[in-house]
């Protein structure tokens, strides 16, 4: 264990605001238009209610799985997350360093700081590189090259991001600060594009992150997809979609053993993450709470905030009747009734005033 | 562009607004059960994307009554709109004209009919209350085709003017309902007085507050060219169900032989996107542009309207669709609501979550 510069994630959480100020805070925070679709994560989850057995020997926990090959300590990947050097000063050599110290594997996502080839150099362990296209086919292959070159793990592709959605939080000169011009090419992206990147990169894993609908996690298979990752980005960009963990069932089905699948979307609780798992996915990702975790202790914190994670997982598992993630079934979730009005804090009741604006 | 977001056009609107006016606004009646079901009906539905079709190109213009429409949004009829902005209906009117959607005036509404007509040249409703008999409806429908309106609405869900408790709790009064002249005939509506419009008329007509599909057949029957889903707001019966829970039904009746359009708690891109998926040809915002009026006349109206048409884009283009004739059910699945329905609802960083 790190020194416990925190001891819950409220704590955490807390820690963050203070040393955040309201732009990032509101840009962390927010989500598109309603923010209907950043409820309906947390409000799935809080549907999902664990059908706990007894008497069985729980005393080892295993929480270990893998990442196309490479181990996880905890089945939690640290998501892609666009300017997360706005919460760290280091921005992806911090969420790498710590990546590398816990176990798990980060994202780096097109659009933080620094390069792709310095956050490489920094540390040994798997990572998977996050492409948004801002160019045309050469631009995405000389980028993907660049990203073989550095050998990355894997090479993640965000297809849910044609237009940015509005995020109604963020004052006018934020929000205009993200529409750049080169978003453009994100509009036209289609199945050839993948084929482009798979071209390019041969054996490494392609993960196609943002898929909704067991439609196209069938589509994504049949293109050679290695990972399908379930994502409403965060409820950041089309509002009003289903919670993530309600399209798990359907895509895991598509899918049938053919790809892994991730998920992202208000995972912020070892409960969450084990849900998540009952229902088939492989890992989860988090990204507020990454960012909560960088803006409260850089590394350090992320490091930390894995651990809490890690405590709730094993307590979950434990109380469950399961010893290892293989164990995990269906039979151990059933649906019920939310208990709060969901938010992006609602997993967090003792947070002062409910909610931390 | 003043507001970025339609949050800013309701919190100036609000300041703009004169005490009464602002609980005629905003307010239903009764319980405001219906008016909350018109929300928490849009909240139910959840949007399923598709991924990786190029949308580089979307096309959200339509037609409307076979006028071309730049958006499937109109502007629904609202009366006593002096009460909102001095230039009344014509700010209304110069909108539509501008922006080039369709305009409903209100026969409740200043200025008269034949001033919005004089410097008027798109395709416009007249929608009427029918407050007279045989010589009344004569007099009114030859000065609303004298003045070329494109189609009439009639408006059948208003036989008694309901208790909308927050202007009574005010001690208040709109100027439609102290004006009491031939209150009676909109009670007195049937299918016969409609076939006397449509005889005396002529031309095309809008069934008004239609929520159920027996009557949309019997609408479609008598000749209506559009079958128009609302429960006025929620401002006429209390405990409606809310209109887009109606609406497939209700499309399912007319089945091709009227177009369909509708209104009720549509505030977001997204809102009027469900509804064209659910086989809606245009969807009417009242609420929505009275705020924007408030906010800011004609240049509100405007701007919201701007708003509202760049939430079409980006919620088509994220759905994954780049033309209104993709969408379809399949885009939708039930969802659940994830806060309490009120008028505001749609909004959720006005500051206290409402403005009353």
């Amino acid at each position: 264990m790190s020194d416990a510069i925190f001891e819950t994630t409220h704590d955490m959480i807390m820690m963050a605001r203070r040393n955040l100020d309201q732009d990032n805070w509101d840009y962390i925070c927010g989500a598109a238009e309603s923010e209907t679709s950043l409820r309906r994560n947390r409000m799935a989850l809080d549907c999902l209610a664990f059908r706990p057995r007894i008497c069985r020997d729980v005393s080892e926990i295993n929480t270990e799985t893998d990442f196309f090959g490479h181990k996880l300590r905890i089945p939690v990947l640290l998501a892609p997350m666009g300017g997360i050097e706005r919460f760290s000063a280091n921005g992806g050599i911090d969420v790498d360093n710590a990546a590398e110290e816990f176990g798990s594997v980060n994202f780096l996502s097109t659009v933080c700081q620094p390069s792709l080839e310095e956050v490489a150099d920094n540390s040994p362990h798997p990572k998977s590189f996050q492409i948004y296209v801002r160019g045309d086919d050469d631009w995405i292959k000389d980028l993907v090259r660049r990203v073989v070159k550095a050998n990355y793990a894997s090479v993640t592709l965000t297809v849910d991001s044609a237009f940015y959605g509005n995020r109604e939080r963020l004052n006018p000169a934020q929000l205009a600060l993200r529409r750049v011009a080169a978003r453009e090419w994100q509009k036209k992206i289609t199945w050839e594009t993948v084929k482009l990147i798979q071209d390019e990169i041969g054996d490494i894993p392609l993960i196609l992150k943002g898929i909704m609908t067991a439609e196209d996690a069938a589509l994504a298979v049949e293109h050679g997809v290695q990972g399908i990752y379930i994502s409403n980005h965060g409820g950041r960009q089309l509002d009003h979609v289903l919670g993530n963990i309600q399209m798990l069932p359907e895509v895991v089905e598509a899918v049938d053993g053919k790809a892994q699948v991730f998920i992202d979307g208000g995972f912020t609780r070892g409960t969450d993450i084990v849900k998540a798992l009952i229902l088939g996915a492989k890992a989860v990702g988090i990204g507020r709470l990454q960012a909560y975790a960088l803006g409260a202790g850089g590394a350090e914190g992320l490091v930390r905030c894995l651990e809490l994670l890690e405590r709730e997982i094993n307590t979950t598992m434990g109380l469950i009747g399961v010893t290892s993630l293989d164990e995990l079934s269906s039979a151990s979730v059933t649906e019920a009734m939310p208990v709060t009005l969901p938010h992006e804090h609602s997993a967090f009741p003792h947070l002062p005033g409910g909610k931390v604006g | 562009m003043e507001f970025k977001t339609n949050h800013e056009i309701i919190r100036r609107a609000r300041r703009n607004a004169r005490g009464p006016v602002w609980d005629y606004l905003a307010g239903g009646s009764e319980s405001e059960t219906a008016m909350r079901r018109n929300r928490f009906g849009l909240d139910s539905i959840a949007l399923k994307p598709r991924v990786l079709r190029d949308v580089s190109e979307i096309d959200y213009a339509t037609t409307v009554m076979g006028h071309k429409s730049r958006m499937p949004v109109f502007l629904a009829p609202m009366a006593s709109l002096q009460l909102v902005t001095p230039a009344a209906a014509q700010a209304v009117d110069d909108a539509a004209e501008e922006f080039r959607i369709l305009n409903m005036l209100s026969g409740h509404s200043r200025p008269s009919l034949e001033e919005i007509a004089m410097n008027s040249l798109h395709p416009k409703v007249y929608q009427m209350y029918v407050r007279g008999g045989r010589d009344w409806l004569e007099e009114l429908l030859g000065r609303v085709k004298q003045n070329n309106y494109d189609a009439l609405a009639v408006t059948v869900d208003a036989a008694v003017y309901s208790n909308r408790e927050r202007q009574m709790l005010a001690g208040w009064t709109p100027p439609t309902r102290t004006n009491s002249a031939g209150r009676e005939f909109l009670a007195g509506l049937s299918w016969d007085t409609w076939d006397e419009i449509r005889q005396i008329w002529g031309g095309p007509m809008i069934l008004k507050g239609v929520s159920r599909p027996e009557d949309a057949e019997i609408g479609v029957q008598h000749g209506a060219s559009v079958i128009y889903v609302s429960n006025h707001g929620g401002r006429q019966l209390d405990h409606d169900r809310a209109t887009i829970q109606v609406l497939p039904d209700i499309v399912a009746a007319v089945d091709g032989r009227a177009e369909v359009f509708i209104d009720g708690g549509f505030m977001r891109g997204t809102d009027v996107i469900k509804a064209v998926a659910l086989g809606a040809q245009a969807v009417g915002i009242g609420k929505l542009q009275a705020f924007a009026l408030c906010a800011g006349g004609l240049s509100g109206l405007i701007n919201c309207l701007t708003i509202l048409e760049d939430e079409i884009r980006i919620g088509m283009g994220l759905l994954g669709v780049s033309s209104l004739d993709q969408l379809n059910p399949s885009y939708l699945a039930k969802g659940r609501a994830v806060n309490p329905a009120h008028e505001m609802s749609a909004f959720p960083h006005i500051p206290g979550g409402r403005l009353t």
